[in-house]
C-alpha cells in the first residue's frame, strides 16, 4: 500500500532522514519508535506534503501512485491523512466547515455528488457520539482554545468521518486524556 | 458654479419647500442653526487630498455630482422586509431621506422610551430637542457636518430615559432607490441613553442595487452615567451609493459604548467614529470589518479621547480588500494630561486578497499622562500558511482552504456580535462576496441549519 524507498529529507541543510525505507500493507499496523529528533515527524511531514522539507532522493508511492508528485489535498483524497502532534489552532474557522468542506473534497475527489446537508449532520453527531464529543464543539473554532487532549480527539475525529484508507498518527497519545 | 454653490441652491429649495408645507412658523434656533451649518460649509468647501484627515479619500464624486432631493418615501413594503433585517425590532424607516410611517413600526415601546423622527419631534418638542441636537456633533468638526447641519430637516431621535432597559433592537433603515437622477440626504440621528439605561441601535443601508445616492449622516450618542449603548452600523448600501457618516459618542461615569461599524457596500464611503470618555469608569469598545471590492473605497477614521482618568477602551478594525478596492484606517488615541490610569488598545488587521488592492492605516497615539497601559498594532498580509497546510492536509483544496480562512478572518470581528441575525448575515454576506472560486455559502447554510 505504501512503499518508501531509501528516502532521504533535508530541512534547511541538515539531512534528518538518510535513507529510509518502509512497506506498509494494507491491514498492517506499524509503530516508528525512535529518540527525539530521529526523525519520526519528519517522515509523516514528507508524507502529508509539508513544504520545507527538502526530499534529496528515494521515493514514496501509495497504492502505485507517486506521493511526492501529488498536491497536499490530492493525497489526503487519495486516502492518506496525518493527525498532526500538534494540530494547528485556526481562529475563525468553525469545526463544521472544516468537516463539511474535508469531506466534500473527498467525495468529489472520488466523483461522488456533495453529502446533504441532513445526511451530513446525522453523520458528524454519529462521530461525536462515538468520541463522547459535545455538538457545541462544532460551532467552535478548530483547535482553538482546546486542551491538548481536546486537540487529540479532534484529529481522530476528523479520521473517523473521513475514513482514510492509511493513517498517520504521530503521537496521537500525548496530551491526551482517555480515548474511547 | 462652484460645488457648493449646488448643494446650497438645494439647501434653499428645501427650506422654502419646509416654509411653504408648514403652517406654523419654524422655532428660530432651527434657521440659526442652517444659518451657521451655511455659512460653515461655504466657508470651508469640500475637503481636498490636501486635508490630512481626506488625505486618500477623494470626494470629487459627491462635490462634483448634482443631487436631487426625494420627495415622497414611496417604497415596496415587500421589498422593504426582503432588506431588511429579520428582526424583532423597533423601526424607523427612511427612503433616500424621506421618513416613511408606513414602514416603521414605533407602537409598543417601552415606558421612558421615546423614538421618533425628528421632523416630528422638532414639531412637538422642539426645545428639548434643541438643547441636544448638534451639542456633539457640530458644525466644526467637518465640511459635511456643516452640511448636514444646514439642513437639519430629518432623522431619528432615541431618548432611552434612566434606568430603562429597552429589551428589542431600534433599527433605523435608511433605503436608497434606484432613482433617475441621484439624490442626497442628510439625516441627523440623535440618541440620549440616560442613567443605567440599556439599548442597542442599529442603522442599517441598504437598497435597490442600482441605485446611486448620495448620504450624509451626522448622529450623536450621549450617555448618562452607568448607561450601556450598542451600537451597529451595518453599511450594505447599493454598490453605487456614496456614503458619508459620523457619529460623536459622549460618556459619562461608568457608561459603556459597544460600536459595530460593518461595511460592506457602497462605492465611497467614509465614517467618522469620535468617543469622548469624560467620565472615570467609562468604557468604548470599538468593533470594525470592512469588505472592498472591485473599485470600491472605505474609510474609517475613529478617534477615542480619554478626557478622565480610569477610562477604557478597545479597538479591532478588520479589513478584506480585494481586486482594485482601497481601504483607509486611521485610529487615533488621545490620552489628557491627568487622565491616568487608563487602558487603551487598539489592532487593525488587514487581508489583501489582490495585488491591486491599497490599504493605508495609521494608528496614532498621543499619550500626555504617564501612568497608563497602551498598545497598538496594524497588520497587512495574507493568510496564514500554517493554516492553509493543516486545511489541505484534509483533502481540501487550496482555494477554497483560502476562501475558509478569508471567512475566518472576518470571523474574529463578527465572534463580538451579540445579535445573531445580524452576524449570522454579515458571514453570509462576507461569503458570497468572495470571489465566485471560494464559494462558500453552502457551507455557511449547514452551520446556521444546524444553530437554528
Amino acid at each position: 500500500m505504501l512503499e518508501v524507498k531509501d528516502l532521504h529529507v533535508t530541512v534547511e541543510g541538515n539531512e534528518i532522514l538518510k535513507g529510509l525505507s518502509l512497506t506498509v500493507n494494507a491491514g498492517e499496523v506499524h509503530a516508528i519508535m525512535g529518540p527525539n529528533g530521529s526523525g519520526k515527524s519528519t517522515l509523516s511531514a514528507v508524507i502529508a506534503g509539508k513544504e520545507d522539507y527538502e526530499v534529496t532522493s528515494g521515493s514514496i508511492t501509495f497504492e502505485g501512485r507517486d506521493v511526492l508528485e501529488m498536491e497536499i489535498e490530492e493525497r489526503a483524497q487519495a486516502g492518506l491523512l496525518l493527525a498532526f502532534q500538534y494540530p494547528v489552532e485556526i481562529p475563525g474557522v468553525k469545526n463544521i466547515y472544516l468537516l463539511k468542506a474535508a469531506l466534500n473534497a473527498q467525495r468529489k475527489a472520488r466523483g461522488e455528488s456533495e453529502i446533504p446537508a441532513p445526511e451530513f449532520m446525522k453523520l458528524v453527531k454519529e462521530k461525536l457520539a462515538f468520541m463522547k464529543m459535545n455538538a457545541s464543539f462544532l460551532q467552535r473554532a478548530v483547535n482553538e482554545g482546546f486542551s491538548g487532549g481536546e486537540k487529540k480527539r479532534n484529529e481522530i475525529l476528523q479520521m473517523l468521518l473521513l475514513e482514510p484508507k492509511l493513517a498517520m498518527l504521530d503521537e496521537i497519545d500525548s496530551g491526551s486524556t482517555s480515548m474511547p | 458654479m462652484s460645488a457648493t454653490h449646488t448643494f446650497l441652491n438645494r439647501l434653499e429649495e428645501r427650506i422654502t419647500h419646509l416654509r411653504e408645507s408648514s403652517t406654523e412658523p419654524e422655532p428660530s434656533w432651527i434657521a440659526a442653526r442652517r444659518q451657521a451649518g451655511t455659512a460653515r460649509f461655504e466657508a470651508l468647501g469640500f475637503p481636498t487630498k490636501r486635508d490630512e484627515a481626506w488625505k486618500y479619500t477623494d470626494v470629487r464624486r459627491i462635490s462634483e455630482g448634482d443631487f436631487a432631493l426625494a420627495q415622497n418615501a414611496d417604497f415596496s413594503k415587500t421589498t422593504a422586509a426582503t432588506l431588511g433585517l429579520p428582526l424583532e425590532a423597533i423601526r424607523l424607516s427612511f427612503v433616500d431621506g424621506v421618513f416613511s410611517s408606513d414602514l416603521s413600526d414605533m407602537t409598543d415601546l417601552p415606558q421612558g422610551l421615546g423614538v421618533e423622527p425628528l421632523s416630528q419631534a422638532l414639531k412637538t418638542n422642539h426645545e428639548s430637542v434643541g438643547g441636544s441636537l448638534g451639542r456633539l456633533s457640530g458644525v466644526e468638526f467637518s465640511p459635511f457636518a456643516a452640511l448636514n447641519t444646514a439642513f437639519t430637516d430629518e432623522g431619528a431621535v432615541i431618548r432611552i430615559g434612566p434606568g430603562v432597559v429597552v429589551e428589542k433592537p431600534i433599527v433605523i433603515q435608511f433605503f436608497s432607490r434606484a432613482n433617475a437622477q441621484p439624490v442626497m440626504s442628510h439625516p441627523r440621528v440623535l440618541i440620549e441613553a440616560g442613567a443605567r439605561s440599556q439599548a442597542t441601535v442599529i442603522e442599517h443601508y441598504v437598497g435597490e442595487e442600482e441605485a446611486a445616492n448620495f448620504t450624509n449622516v451626522a448622529g450623536e450618542a450621549l450617555l448618562e452615567r452607568g448607561a450601556i449603548l450598542e451600537h451597529y452600523i451595518l453599511q450594505e448600501a447599493p454598490l453605487g451609493d456614496l456614503h458619508i457618516g459620523s457619529l460623536h459618542i459622549a460618556q459619562d461615569r461608568d457608561s459603556r459604548f459597544t460600536s459595530f461599524n460593518i461595511n460592506l457596500g457602497g462605492a465611497l464611503v467614509r465614517n467618522d467614529l469620535v468617543a469622548d470618555l469624560n467620565g472615570e469608569g467609562a468604557e468604548a469598545n470599538y468593533y470594525g470589518l470592512f469588505f472592498a471590492q472591485d473599485r470600491q473605497h472605505v474609510d474609517n477614521h475613529t478617534l477615542v479621547n480619554h478626557n478622565a482618568p480610569h477610562t477604557f477602551s478597545n479597538e479591532n478594525y478588520k479589513g478584506i480588500l480585494d481586486d482594485r478596492a482601497r481601504g483607509v484606517f486611521n485610529g487615533k488615541v488621545i490620552v489628557k494630561r491627568d487622565s491616568q490610569k487608563i487602558e487603551a488598545h487598539q489592532s487593525n488587521a488587514n487581508l489583501l486578497l489582490s495585488d491591486r488592492a491599497e490599504i493605508d492605516t495609521k494608528p496614532e497615539l498621543e499619550i500626555y499622562a504617564d501612568d497608563v497601559k497602551c498598545s497598538h498594532g496594524a497588520t497587512t498580509g495574507q493568510l496564514d500558511e500554517e493554516a492553509v497546510f493543516a486545511l489541505r492536509t484534509r483533502g481540501i483544496d487550496e482555494q477554497t482552504a483560502r476562501g475558509l480562512l478569508t471567512l475566518a478572518f472576518a470571523g474574529e470581528v463578527m465572534d463580538k456580535v451579540t445579535l445573531e441575525p445580524v452576524a449570522e448575515r454579515v458571514e453570509r454576506a462576507v461569503a458570497g462576496k468572495l470571489p465566485e472560486r471560494f464559494n462558500l455559502s453552502d457551507l455557511v447554510d449547514v452551520a446556521t441549519a444546524d444553530q437554528a
